[in-house]
């Protein structure tokens, strides 16, 4: 289940970095939707008619870097 | 058996793995790093919001980390991972300073034997046959 994209944004993360604070919603390779919030990006996904579960990730700002939780 | 390489950011390794929240017929796919010093699982507000629930129905608690404190209300959400189905309680807070999802002990470690193999940059999640 989306390890395909979780292996994508492993390998891709600075095409991620454009959207430091962001939701973005991935299939496979590609990013199909952003925005500001979780319901914001389910919406673009549902309008352009992408059946497909996306995997939806937040994307740290850029002056997060190691966590230590 | 279940097995997910680390995922890289900005050249960090992090034993993220895929997790799908589902609630009132809804389902999210999102992401989330396995913290075995976190004691409870916290989620972002944006995917309570998503679902419709109403953050302060839940049991508010305070969540104390290395950099302060912050409020969370837990929920009760389906959670599946790989092909395993579990009901868990989640947090979830608007006020996460890192951007992620965090799954912590409480109603997700018992269900598994969980291996951070370092060396390998992989998490092994083996599911625990047993009644909880």
């Amino acid at each position: 289940m989306k390890e395909k994209e979780l292996n994508w944004i492993s390998k891709h993360f600075e095409e991620l970095e454009g959207y430091s604070g962001k939701w973005v919603a991935i299939v496979e390779d590609q990013i199909v939707a952003t925005g500001d919030s979780v319901k914001e990006v389910m919406e673009i996904v549902k309008q352009k008619g992408i059946k497909e579960l996306p995997l939806v990730t937040l994307i740290p700002s850029k002056d997060e870097e190691t966590y230590v939780l | 058996m279940m097995e997910f390489p680390y995922i890289r950011k900005r050249g960090i390794y992090y034993p993220i793995v895929p997790v799908k929240l589902v609630h009132q017929g809804l389902e999210l796919i999102t992401d989330a790093l396995v913290d075995s010093g976190a004691v409870v699982s916290v989620f972002q507000a944006s995917i309570s919001d998503y679902f419709g629930i109403d953050l302060f129905e839940g049991e508010r608690i305070f969540l104390q980390g290395i950099g302060g404190r912050i409020a969370a209300y837990r929920h009760h959400i389906d959670l599946k991972i790989g092909d395993f189905s579990f009901r868990s309680t989640i947090a979830f807070s608007r006020e996460m300073i890192p951007r992620v999802n965090i799954l912590g002990r409480d109603d997700f470690f018992q269900h598994f034997l969980i291996t951070f193999d370092e060396l390998s940059r992989k998490l092994v999640l083996q599911k625990i046959n047993v009644n909880i």
